[in-house]
């Protein structure tokens, strides 16, 4: 308390925060960076361990043997997609599947409303303005002989791999593998549910959303005829062939969640066991782990789920299960040409061994951590790891606020020269009853002194400021829907006129600066300080608030943001200020980091021009799925963007641009007296 | 000051109703819009604009329980007070629609009661000014209050309340909380008044409905003898106490009556352990923005007594030091101790801090002298921002867990204790500098540097 009370310390803390205040910052920030890409490096991150002890992994023996059925029922499917190409799911056909192996199974229908206008439906009826998606998912209940259906575990698989379009068969034929090994068994506590989903995302947030009675407008489905408990767990299994090089582990869910670790885990360390090579997003452990190399490789597994995580998509259908409370991850069977391979067997035994840990499990998991970054597979930085060099950078904010706060009021010259810092205030012009003389004062950038209180700057300049900001981001963020439906009449493509809707408004908010002008909005140099202390209060609250939903989203945009909003002033340097700036913008900064994420992923180099194209591309179906997500999903991704990053973003902007006005000091009484 | 020519203050006086009405508009607007829109519902779950006492759904289980001919607090649902009970229960019976108006009109009044506190209690402390100031040094005349000064606190006030996004979010949630000020700030508006009679009434219908406003019987007790004593008021002597208890005496007849009115419709006194036995005892433990849900639910339960009674002595215990400290202050004495029932009460929401900010105008020639005012404004908009995040990752995504949330409860209560503590200090260093100069100099003539310890 002696910091708040004893004015002595106080005097002393706030002296040396104004004094040793760039270099205090800049140590703060580079401390942060560099202290946060170190956690990439073995020694300072931790080896993963298992809390739960319930999972008891790899305890007992896998009797996994009916592989030749998995390959029966690949190659069946197969056959069939080949007889009819891009056609609907074979419901009948996978519903006989599930039957012949005497499983509860059941089938579920909906219809997913797109709110993107459809050109060709609206021209033929006019009755259906919007893209409309029907869907069946078929799932089937192996119910445990030994409880009574109050707890499940799922093992679901898409029906067709979302990129590529090809179908998911190999995954469905070990699904039925597995199948008709579980029920064969009498160690069940756990019903398991097996789930086929079409339409990847939207099939799974139907067949969710009726499992736990959430209602969407956008989503129509019939109910679901058959249940079980509550679903501790899932796995999700995408196979590529039926021979795989390695399981690609997907972690990231909706909105930045992650599943808890012990799930990730357990996958992990059973792949081990089975000496299937585990990698996350494509990226292998290295060997040996340390060294300059290794931290290399580290470094960008962890940045490509930080990446990952910031965008707030899913990367696989577990991501949806994270919404329900469900732990889920995605196991991607992917083949590599030139590497080792591992077929059904092995790959039956893994599942089959992470589903008899979950099958021991008492309690939710909850034992281990919901917030971590994987540098690798089997290395983890936790919260209380990756906070404190958070905390470092938001620090640089914090001193800049200090150091203002302090300045806020002092007729102290230095910050933002001062000699023009005497007295300033608002024109007065048009209301003074003397126009002519007022006019040409403010002409030649003169201003009249009104209050008394000039030196503490003028709160109430911040209401304006502030709710044009705002206003500019409420419309950016209801302008995507709104420019489809107007697009819609004019004829344009709804995809263009979504990313026009998307974009527009942050293009006309740069403008925004010329519309405070001196005649408008008059400025002391204690206002703008008073506005950038504020600017920076606000961008603090809106950072710290962004990292603890989604931590990789809040890091990416501090990291970026916070330097060049600390260094911002009105006045001098003003080109080089508006570039910096731009960079940091809500659409710079998804460049920045789409640039990034391509060069960690692609290998082959193109040149400048093909690569600037699809970079150009890529940033377009960025914007285009952040915003039809948040419709269909709900990702709140952009719309946090839209309401808070970037008004404060363009109250940053304005600063910039703001000119500090001419002080005149006048005096009243002559003037009455002249 | 006074030498102010009077010309210069009549245009002044003339953009007021104007002012008035653009607030009110704005005011009304903003609940209007936003009760009708689809956030309505989901404000009326949070749990930082609506405690087990003052929530909608809680009110809409009595109404419901009333109407099958139940009385709503046999269950373990409800906890408003009968009066309230049966005033809603008529309004829902003659027009549904009359539910939302009547909550934009309590605010309303709410509103009202507060511009009226601000140009009372504005009047008084330039009555005692002018009584005082023959003590005051002669340096500090700059920092005497002038009417001109004073003009703007009551808009201020009015702004400050309907305008507040807390009480927008609060009425808009249907929350009781709304009903909460207007009796507090009913009993406010009385007090400065200083009719007995009237201000009996009012701090009896302010405990009767919110519990704890039962301790602003002491600084109003002793305002009112103040009043009737003039310079002679002390403790000690025999007419200020008989005066003190007379205003005690009223405060609990007016008290009995009203829990007599409350006992007609039910023919039974259950409603008291629901009520006012509820608050006291805080047997919910469903995370709220106060201090006691975490702490009571992590405590081995036969400590739960003492406890209890530390918590709620606590919240009430510092009247006394007070009304000693604040002896010649009754009414900056009553503001802070709305200031600090709205912290530590067992059921606090976010409503209850905004009437409190909504009285702080009235003080705002002692916030030079605050020293923590900007940490407060931070610490406060962090706390509000966070509070609903830290809730939904607990909650829904179940991968925060309580101590998230409870750092942020308690980041809210620090902040509003500094606030309190800063006033404190503000008002009396003020009245140092009225006394000695605004600059006092040791005896050395080095300038004395102020110290709170």
């Amino acid at each position: 308390m002696g910091l708040l009370s004893d004015p002595k310390s106080r005097e002393r803390f706030s002296r040396i925060a104004a004094k040793y205040n760039s270099p205090l910052c800049v140590l703060a920030y580079v401390v942060g960076v560099v202290w946060f890409l170190a956690l990439a490096y073995k020694p300072f991150n931790h080896r993963t361990y298992f809390s739960e002890n319930a999972l008891l992994p790899g305890l007992v023996e896998g009797k996994f043997r009916t592989e030749n059925v998995a390959t029966r029922i690949s190659q069946a499917m197969k056959d069939i997609k080949d007889v009819s190409k891009d056609g609907p799911m074979p419901v009948a056909w996978i519903v006989n599947q599930f039957r012949g192996l005497g499983l509860d199974t059941y089938t579920q229908e909906y219809i997913q409303t797109i709110p993107v206008p459809s050109a060709r439906q609206s021209e033929e009826q006019g009755k259906e303005m919007f893209v409309q998606l029907n869907g069946t998912n078929v799932y089937a209940i192996l119910r445990a002989p030994r409880t009574a259906s109050t707890e499940a575990i799922v093992l679901s698989a898409p029906y067709k791999h979302y990129l590529n379009m090809d179908h998911n068969n190999h995954a469905f034929g070990l699904m039925i593998a597995l199948a008709s090994h579980f029920r064969k068994s009498s160690y069940w506590s756990k019903d398991i549910i097996f789930l086929l989903v079409d339409y990847d995302e939207i099939g799974m947030e139907a067949w969710l959303q009726e499992y736990h009675y959430t209602k969407s407008p956008l989503l129509k489905s019939s109910p679901l005829h058959g249940r079980s408990g509550s679903i501790q767990a899932a796995i999700n299994l995408e196979l590529h062939s039926d021979q795989v090089s390695h399981f690609n582990v997907k972690l990231e869910g909706l909105n930045g969640l992650l599943p808890n670790l012990d799930l990730v885990n357990l996958v992990v360390q059973l792949c081990g066991r089975e000496r299937i090579t585990v990698k996350l997003h494509q990226q292998r452990d290295t060997f040996p782990s340390e060294g300059w190399p290794a931290f290399q490789q580290n470094l960008k597994t962890m940045s490509l789920m930080m990446l990952h995580q910031a965008t707030g998509m899913p990367n696989g259908l577990h991501g949806l299960f994270l919404r329900y409370h469900i732990e889920a991850v995605t196991l991607e069977g992917v083949l590599e040409p030139g590497r080792s391979t591992t077929g059904f067997y092995r790959m039956g035994r893994v599942l089959e061994g992470v589903f008899r840990s979950l099958n021991n499990l008492l309690e939710r998991f909850h034992q281990s951590f919901f917030f971590y970054l994987l540098p690798a597979s089997d290395r983890y930085v936790s919260i209380g790891m990756y906070m404190p060099p958070f905390g470092l950078i938001l620090l640089v904010t914090a001193l800049k606020i200090s150091f203002w706060a302090v300045y806020i009021g002092t007729p102290d010259p230095d910050p933002w020269d001062g000699e023009e810092n005497v007295v300033i205030e608002h024109i007065h012009s048009k209301k003074t009853g003397d126009g002519q003389g007022d006019n040409t004062d403010s002409k030649r950038g003169v201003t009249k002194i009104r209050t008394q209180n000039y030196s503490d700057g003028d709160v109430w300049s911040l209401v304006p400021v502030v709710s044009c900001c705002q206003v500019a981001g409420f419309i950016a963020s209801i302008s995507p829907m709104v420019m489809t439906g107007l697009g819609h009449l004019f004829g344009t493509r709804p995809y263009q006129a979504l990313i026009t809707g998307a974009t527009g408004m942050f293009f006309a908010s740069l403008f925004m600066p010329k519309c405070i002008t001196r005649n408008r909005l008059a400025c002391t140099v204690n206002t703008l300080r008073l506005w950038k202390c504020a600017a920076l209060v606000l961008q603090a609250i809106i950072l710290a608030a962004t990292a603890a939903a989604n931590f990789s989203l809040g890091m990416l945009l501090a990291v970026t943001m916070v330097p060049v909003c600390a260094m911002v002033r009105p006045g001098k340097l003003r080109f080089l200020q508006a570039v910096l700036m731009l960079l940091v913008s809500p659409l710079g900064l998804l460049v920045i980091y789409t640039g990034l994420y391509l060069l960690l992923t692609e290998t082959e180099y193109h040149g400048v021009v093909p690569s600037a194209m699809h970079l150009c591309t890529v940033v377009y179906y960025n914007i285009l799925s952040g915003v039809i997500h948040g419709y269909v999903l709900g990702t709140w991704q952009y719309t946090l963007l839209a309401l808070a990053v970037f008004p404060n973003w363009l109250f940053f902007w304005c600063i910039v641009f703001k000119k500090r006005d001419v002080p005149v000091v006048e005096n009243k009484e002559e003037k009455k007296t002249s | 000051m006074s030498a102010e020519p009077r010309a210069e203050q009549r245009p002044q006086f003339r953009p007021v109703p104007k002012a008035l009405k653009y607030i009110f508009g704005l005011g009304l607007g903003a609940r209007a819009v936003l009760m009708s829109s689809h956030l309505a519902g989901w404000l009326q779950d949070r749990l930082e604009l609506a405690s087990p006492v003052t929530s909608w759904t809680r009110m809409t289980e009595g109404l419901s329980l009333l109407d099958h001919g139940i009385s709503p607090y046999e269950g373990d649902m409800f906890h408003e007070t009968p009066l309230v009970l049966m005033l809603l229960y008529c309004l829902s019976k003659i027009w549904g629609g009359l539910i939302p108006i009547f909550f934009l009109l309590v605010d309303l009044v709410t509103g009202c009661l507060v511009h009226e506190v601000g140009t009372n209690v504005c009047r008084h402390l330039l009555e005692k000014q002018g009584r005082h100031v023959k003590f005051y040094s002669t340096d500090s005349l700059s920092l005497l209050l002038t009417g001109k000064q004073l003009n703007s606190v009551p808009r201020l006030m009015l702004g400050a309340y309907l305008l507040n996004p807390l009480t927008i979010a609060s009425c808009a949630a249907y929350s009781t909380t709304g009903l909460h000020s207007l009796v507090i700030a009913g009993a406010l508006l009385a007090a400065v008044q200083g009719n007995r009679l009237l201000a009996t009434l009012a701090t009896a219908v302010a405990s009767y409905q919110c519990v704890y406003p039962e301790i602003f019987i002491i600084p109003v007790a002793m305002y009112i003898a103040q009043l009737e004593q003039g310079g002679r008021f002390s403790f000690r002597d025999p007419d200020s106490r008989l005066s003190l208890l007379q205003t005690a005496g009223g405060h609990f007849a007016w008290l009995g009556f009203l829990w007599a009115l409350s006992f007609l419709p039910f023919g039974s006194m259950d409603w008291l352990y629901s009520t006012r036995g509820f608050v006291m005892l805080a047997p919910d433990l469903t995370p709220n923005m106060g201090l006691f849900w975490y702490f009571f639910t992590e405590m081995f339960e036969h400590f739960r007594i003492f406890f209890l009674c530390v918590f709620q002595l606590n919240a009430v215990f510092y009247v006394i030091p007070l009304a000693v400290k604040l002896r010649d202050h009754p009414m900056f004495h009553l503001h802070l101790l709305v200031g600090l029932t709205a912290v530590f009460k067992s059921y606090p929401t976010f409503g209850d801090a905004a009437l409190f900010l909504s009285l702080l105008p009235v003080w705002g020639h002692c916030f030079k002298y605050m020293r923590n005012l900007f940490l407060v404004v931070c610490m406060w908009l962090y706390s509000i921002v966070l509070a609903p995040v830290l809730w939904h990752l607990w909650i829904y995504y179940g991968s925060a867990n309580a101590n998230f949330f409870y750092a942020v409860t308690l980041a809210y209560a620090t902040a509003q204790i500094f606030l309190l503590t800063d006033l404190l200090y503000a008002f009396l260093r003020r009245e140092f500098h009225l006394r000695h100069g605004p600059a006092p100099k040791e005896g050395q003539g080095m300038p004395i540097l102020m110290n709170l310890k």
